[in-house]
């Protein structure tokens, strides 16, 4: 399949190639392999003018064919993570989206909207339709919708797997218009579509399985720019409105629709400064600003933000402005000019200084907000100082040199060319605009890596503006060169006219028509050397992209692959391990507390519940999370309960390699822990401002919870050869702290390569072991071994061996029979050869204690007439709810001849007591029978048990045929209590 | 309650007297049981009960009773006459005749299931029943560590249930007896490297229970698919279609405590072996694509490969499954037809389409088992045929790719599922005119012409009002 790849990637790299003879068709610039080749085939001038003149009436095929071509390349490179790996949604946000996504399809739209989503940030919940951008959801699940109207069904996961190399292809085409409409050149509009087809930064977001607003968000911001410069070019309300849709669209996928609404208003004031306001515009940004705050608002996760927040202030001001200079324009329009001339400018910098003092008084007043990322993208440090949830997330760290060469590559180079030509050279509306973008954009991505994002079409586009422009100079010269055998100094003079002839037709005056004649022409020598500099540019830029996708942005970040010493291949498939075991084994309602990172993954992956997730809107939740892993083991389980969580997952990578783990990410749990609850001291953590996990570690961070969680039995095994046990392989050092016991916690699972490790939450049972009404009576007992039987039979059978007061022992199984109706036939069985019975009532349900005449009509019935039968009110912790009293039930057992005690399960009061009095009892009766009995036996030969009780005591199992002694009833009453 | 009930029972009584009176009183003892529990399938046990009974006269019902309590638990009974290929018509009573209650037990006889098998004319006096029973095994103690050996528990009664009294019995337990921990002593108890034998037991009044217990050591897992659902899609293209979804469960001892990764180490076979850490399988050689995944994804950790004879497939879930733990995944692959399809040799449109009943991993009793067979859209005519019952057949409609009308399909249910009893093959016939494949490629057609029609007329037509443009 790469091979595959490869070639395509090389069809696509000539067939660009040949989008130059192509496309200089029109600008009847020509140069290039192929033609170069047949022109040496032709070995003749007219011949080659010829092919030159055939080709140019093929060029439209030729463009349409090579954007589709681009188009194919934008998808193709992009699967290489489905290739590698599988059709699997990848990180974190993205199967957000795709949980959502299944849930659309499934309940549709309106369910969508009105969801309440209780499975995450419990137990607050979160209100989905309200709080995301649907535009991706939408978009797959109409794509669904659709295929399935068609009769052709695909599943929602492929759906949403390739929706962003699909998008990305669409954006090609769209970046096409957009440089074409911008420069009014099709070769420069191939080029940016070439560019940023595979841009390395937006490859990184848009590869199969990066299902994340970006994915189909670049392609809205694209078209929105591109309508909008053919709105500003034609004036037309038709445009406006198409653009204004666009920009709904974008509203509905992306908050970085924000990026637009502030772009085309600075757009506007910057013609209205450089004097180059029209009508046009006045129509196009009319269109927008009105029908685009509606259309905005109709969004719920925007709603009357797009009136009231400060990201949209700019569009509101600037609109007022453009009206303000068109009414002064129109007044001087009808006054004489010079009067005016002063008046326009004066009034207009009053205005221009009113509404900015608005503008500053509005936001220091908090009348309208901004949101703390827009904050951070005006202030770099704010996120640091004031928002550390926004600053712990790596792509919103400020962008380094070498991450811009990584995505851009040479594409660096041609940005300022890009740049002088657009702002410089014959500006039109359309390079302005594009230079607007590329400077803003420039800003941003120095702010945010994420938002490398936002310049990757910038650059495209102005790379593609500048190197089609140098191509063309250069081209010019070789073209001439090839047609005419004249020499140089020839060709500088003479061509110039002929060039201009055939130029005249095609160009529209856009183009350098009466400076040619003057200029002089580069001279051949110089543009090979130049055009093959750019043909190695152009195979080294594809070369470096492909090679981006392919290595750097392919891993779907939940299964991992690393290669053995041998170059095979291992799939570390530890998440998804973990979270599946998560679906599968543990209750339905189970709460995990994790770091928010892993919140979207457990809940798409994991079906579980969680406390904190991606989507960190409550800060104070969060923290204390952070507050829960950085505290001590105690303390920490206190929180755990007060949030009422089941489990915990840490994930660490001292075992193999992975970096990114809990302990790498503790520090912002305790930096945002510390903003909430002052009592977390960062320094705390720290061992002489040094952040480790050695001997050397501070014992705040040996004892906090997420160091006992990542390192808890990791001292019992070998990482790396040669090195001690507990030797962490990710910060290279042996764990300070070893041999620990978790008191509160226990290890429920870890996956293969100890990636995730999940721990239960204790029930309080832990901390005081007699708790727990059902296994008090069995539990209390540390010796008593218990199974548990399916609840068909109905029936539990514990053994336990009692100490009597004579110093015998006694061993007795114990059956806890159901006492629920529906048993009654099974458990009728068990009462055969049963000596002793507890019916136990609850005290708090009279209802109970009722049928416990029935029960013991029953045991009459079916049971031995020697049965001891105690009398057993459960629950007196409850006394406050007390519902039976105690001397009612006493005299019940006094008239019925039975033994009485009220015990609590839950305390474990008195529940030994009965069971010894109770024993006593049937050792008392037993053993006068067995004298009885074992005569009998011995005429059935029948020996029974002699090696249980090794004659220590007596057997009280070895009376009767039942040969188990069963002190039924003991759950009976229980059970009842718990049906009835 | 007793009242009407016996006020029901004699009313019955006058009803059935004239033709029934005589099927009870003939029966008047068993004269020699022999039963024999075989331990040491996985997911199921084995009952095997020889019976020989004595009546004056020849009879045609005897009465089997199996304990109510294990009702849920005994997923098949099957018997047999020696010298007789036959096997004997057994129904199970759901709500027996009150006299017949009344006859046989003295005291409320709701906690027993009764068996009316119906004896051939002139047998022995003599016959064999067996009975299969599913979660049986009970781990005991049911949680232990990891590093721990797994114990199991059998229970039954050591007497011959029966509405009759019963001279003579032996019982046997047949399992690796040397890894016995416990079981009931008895005197006549005896002890041999693979069996554990009681009796006989002489002069056992009707209804005797008393309760055996064997406990012993099991290293191995106690695997059950809780549910498995079979969709087949045939294509008349050549394709065979099978998906196949596992619900696994592990019946083996929890884990007592924590769960130890550095306890547990996956490389060793030593460790856990109760747990499950892969099931293999050998599919077909000829079979194409196959794959394994759940909800989400890839089953990275299984691996297939094919050799001469076989595609040896080993699912390996992504965790160990540990007892009391479960997990579940759906595997399938394209079988081309020509194995498994055929034509009917009078009738050219009618199809016979020919697969095995059981699941791929059919080691293992799947205790709710279904499978949906999915015919060409246009098949008409549909019958399922087997050498067994089935519980429940559905007949519906899906749709998938290109299908307008919908495919027929039929769904086939059935509980208990187990290789013992279900290695079989099952036939779908229907009928089906061949010219029906040609449907969806014409769709095809027809909409690509369509398109290409649609973009031509827009081409030539010109809807501008400018007069300009239309030039």
């Amino acid at each position: 399949m790469d091979k595959r790849k490869g070639k395509k990637n090389q069809v696509n790299a000539s067939q660009v190639q040949e989008s130059k003879p192509e496309s200089n068709a029109n600008a009847s610039d020509e140069v290039l392999a192929e033609p170069q080749e047949k022109q040496n085939e032709a070995q003749s001038q007219e011949n080659t003018s010829n092919v030159f003149v055939s080709l140019k009436l093929y060029a439209p095929v030729f463009k349409i064919v090579i954007l589709a071509l681009i188009s194919i390349l934008a998808f193709a490179v992009r699967i290489f993570s489905v290739i590698r790996f599988e059709s699997v949604i990848h990180e974190f946000d993205p199967w957000f989206n795709f949980r959502t996504t299944k849930y659309l399809t499934q309940e549709g739209l309106y369910q969508f909207w009105n969801w309440f989503d209780s499975e995450s940030w419990y137990p607050l919940g979160r209100v989905i339709g309200g709080t995301i951008f649907p535009g991706i959801m939408v978009t797959s699940a109409s794509i669904k919708w659709f295929a399935d109207f068609l009769s052709f069904p695909v599943d929602i996961r492929n759906v949403c797997v390739f929706l962003a190399p699909v998008f990305a292809g669409l954006t090609s085409i769209s970046t096409y218009f957009f440089t074409k409409e911008c420069t009014n050149r099709p070769e420069a509009g191939l080029f940016s579509a070439l560019f940023i087809s595979i841009v390395p930064s937006y490859i990184s977001r848009s590869v199969a399985g990066s299902y994340d607003n970006e994915g189909v968000a670049i392609w809205a911001l694209i078209t929105t720019f591109w309508l909008w410069v053919k709105a500003v070019n034609t004036g037309s309300i038709f445009w406006s409105v198409m653009c204004t849709l666009s920009y709904f669209y974008m509203v509905a996928a992306w908050g970085g629709y924000s990026f637009i609404i502030n772009i085309i208003p600075i757009f506007v004031l910057g013609t209205i400064f450089i004097n180059k306001f029209s009508m046009k515009i006045y129509v196009a940004y009319s269109v927008f600003y009105v029908v685009g705050t509606v259309m905005a608002m109709l969004i719920p996760f925007v709603g009357f933000n797009a009136i009231k927040s400060s990201e949209h202030l700019a569009s509101h001001l600037v609109y007022a402005i453009m009206n303000i200079y068109v009414i002064i324009d129109y007044i001087r329009r009808n006054l004489a000019q010079e009067q005016f001339a002063i008046l326009t400018r004066l009034a207009f910098g009053i205005a221009t200084a009113a509404f900015g003092m608005i503008f500053v008084l509005i936001t220091v007043s908090g009348a309208t907000r901004w949101s703390g990322r827009s904050l951070t993208l005006l202030d770099p440090t704010y996120a640091k100082k004031y928002i550390p949830i926004i600053a712990s997330v790596s792509e919103h760290q400020p962008t380094s040199w070498s991450s811009y060469f990584f995505d851009l590559q040479y594409l660096m180079i041609f940005i300022p060319v890009g740049f002088y030509y657009c702002l410089n050279h014959k500006v039109t509306y359309g390079k302005l605009f594009v230079g607007i973008y590329g400077v803003l954009s420039t800003y941003f991505s120095c702010v945010m890596i994420r938002l490398m994002l936002v310049i990757a079409p910038a650059a495209c586009v102005l790379a593609a503006i500048g190197l089609s422009e140098i191509l063309r100079k250069m081209s010019k010269s070789i073209r001439a060169a090839l047609t005419e055998t004249k020499s140089l100094s020839e060709q500088f003079n003479e061509l110039e006219d002929e060039d201009v002839s055939q130029k005249k037709p095609s160009q529209k005056g856009q183009d350098q028509k009466k400076g040619p004649a003057k200029k002089k022409r580069v001279p051949f020598e110089v543009a090979a050397v130049v055009m093959a500099f750019f043909v190695y540019f152009l195979s080294s830029y594809v070369y470096h992209s492909t090679y981006m996708a392919a290595e750097a942005y392919s891993s779907p970040s939940i299964i991992l692959a690393s290669r053995r010493n041998d170059g095979s291949r291992v799939i570390i498939d530890d998440f998804r391990e973990a979270y599946y075991w998560l679906k599968m084994n543990t209750a339905k309602d189970a709460k995990i507390l994790s770091w928010w990172d892993y919140g979207y993954q457990i809940t798409g992956m994991g079906n579980r519940t969680v406390l904190v997730d991606n989507n960190t809107w409550n800060n104070t939740h969060i923290a204390t999370v952070g507050r829960t892993m950085g505290s001590e083991e105690e303390e920490a389980y206190k929180l755990a309960r007060y949030l009422d969580a089941n489990y915990v997952l840490v994930i660490f990578g001292g075992v193999s390699y992975y970096s990114g783990d809990d302990i790498s990410k503790f520090l912002w749990m305790i930096r945002i822990g510390a903003g909430v609850f002052p009592q977390i001291k960062e320094n705390n953590y720290y061992s002489n401002g040094v952040y480790r996990i050695d001997a050397e570690a501070s014992p705040t961070m040996k004892n906090c919870l997420m160091y006992k969680l990542c390192y808890y039995r990791f001292d019992e095994v070998t990482t790396q050869q040669g090195k001690p046990t507990g030797y962490d392989t990710v910060r290279n050092a042996e764990i300070g702290h070893k041999g620990f016991k978790l008191k509160h916690f226990r290890e429920a699972y870890t996956s293969e390569r100890w990636i995730v490790r999940i721990y239960e939450v204790m029930p309080l049972a832990n901390m005081d072991p007699k708790m727990g009404p059902r296994h008090t009576i069995l539990s209390s007992q540390s010796s008593i071994k218990k199974t548990k039987s399916k609840a068909t039979i109905g029936v539990e059978f514990a053994a336990k061996t009692f100490n009597l007061e004579n110093g015998q022992t006694v061993k007795a199984q114990i059956w806890d029979t159901a006492g629920q109706e529906r048993y009654r036939a099974i458990t009728n069985t068990y009462y055969r050869g049963a000596v002793g019975a507890l019916l136990v009532y609850d005290i708090t349900k009279s209802k109970t204690f009722e049928s416990v005449e029935r029960w013991l009509q029953e045991l009459h019935q079916y049971a031995d007439a020697g049965i001891v039968v105690m009398l057993v009110g459960n629950k007196t912790d409850l006394h406050k709810l007390r519902e039976v009293k105690k001397e009612e039930a006493a005299e019940f057992a006094a008239q019925k001849q039975l033994a009485f005690i009220e015990t609590s399960a839950l305390v474990s009061s008195n529940v030994d007591l009965a069971f010894d009095s109770i024993i006593q009892q049937i050792h008392q009766v037993a053993s006068n029978r067995v004298i009885v009995q074992e005569q009998d036996e011995q005429k059935k030969s029948r020996n029974q048990q002699k090696d249980i009780g090794k004659g220590k005591g007596i057997q009280l199992q070895d009376n009767v045929e039942n040969d188990q002694n069963q002190k039924e009833g003991v759950t009976k009453g229980k059970k009842k209590a718990q049906c009835c | 309650m007793m009242k009407y009930l016996s006020a029901a029972s004699v009313l019955l009584n006058v009803i059935a007297f004239a033709n029934a009176a005589s099927i009870y009183d003939e029966i008047e003892h068993n004269e020699d049981v022999n039963r024999k529990f075989s331990l040491d399938l996985q997911s199921v046990v084995e009952l095997t009960t020889d019976i020989k009974f004595r009546a004056p006269n020849d009879v045609n019902h005897y009465y089997f009773v199996v304990p109510r309590d294990l009702e849920y638990n005994q997923i098949s009974i099957q018997g047999t006459v020696a010298g007789n290929a036959d096997p004997l018509k057994i129904t199970k009573l759901v709500n027996p005749e009150a006299r017949l209650l009344k006859r046989f037990t003295d005291q409320n006889a709701s906690d027993a299931v009764f068996f009316d098998i119906e004896l051939p004319k002139g047998a022995f006096q003599a016959f064999t029943i067996k009975e299969l029973y599913k979660r049986r095994k009970q781990p005991f103690p049911s949680t232990i560590k990891i590093q721990d050996e797994q114990m199991l528990l059998f229970t039954d009664s050591k007497y011959y249930l029966s509405v009759y009294p019963t001279k003579s019995q032996k019982l046997q337990f047949a399992y690796e007896a040397s890894n016995t921990v416990f079981y009931t002593p008895d005197t006549t108890a005896e002890k041999k490297s693979k069996l554990l034998r009681y009796g006989p037991f002489k002069d056992i009044a009707k209804f005797s229970f008393e309760q055996v217990m064997v406990h012993y050591k099991y290293p191995g897992p106690l695997p059950i698919f809780t549910e498995v659902k079979k969709t087949i899609e045939i294509s008349h293209w050549g394709n065979i279609l099978v998906d196949e979804y596992y619900d696994l469960f592990n019946e083996a001892a929890g884990i007592n405590g924590e769960f130890g990764r550095v306890d547990y180490q996956h490389w060793n076979p030593n460790v856990a072996p109760y747990a499950i850490k892969s099931l293999e399988t050998g599919l077909d050689r000829y079979i194409r694509g196959l794959y394994y995944w759940d909800y989400i994804g890839n089953i990275s950790t299984s691996n297939a490969h094919r050799d001469l004879e076989k595609v040896k497939f080993r699912i390996e879930p992504r965790f160990p499954i540990f007892g009391q733990w479960k997990t579940d995944w759906s595997q399938g692959y394209s079988t081309p037809t020509r194995y498994h399809l055929f034509q009917e040799a009078q009738q050219n449109s009618r199809y016979i389409f020919n697969y095995t009943f059981i699941q791929d991993f059919n080691e293992f009793l799947a205790e709710n088992y279904t499978i949906k067979v999915i015919l060409p859209e246009g098949a008409t005519n549909i019958k399922f045929h087997s050498a067994f019952s089935v519980d429940q057949i559905e007949t519906g409609l899906h749709f998938s790719t290109l299908d307008y009308i919908g495919r027929p399909s039929i769904t086939i249910k059935k509980d208990n599922v187990h290789k013992l009893l279900h290695n079989e093959a099952f036939q779908v016939t229907y009928d089906f005119q061949n010219a029906g494949i040609f449907i969806e490629p014409i769709y095809v057609i027809a909409f690509f012409f369509v398109c290409f029609l649609t973009a031509i007329l827009y081409g030539r037509i010109n809807l501008s009002l400018d007069e300009k443009k239309k030039q």
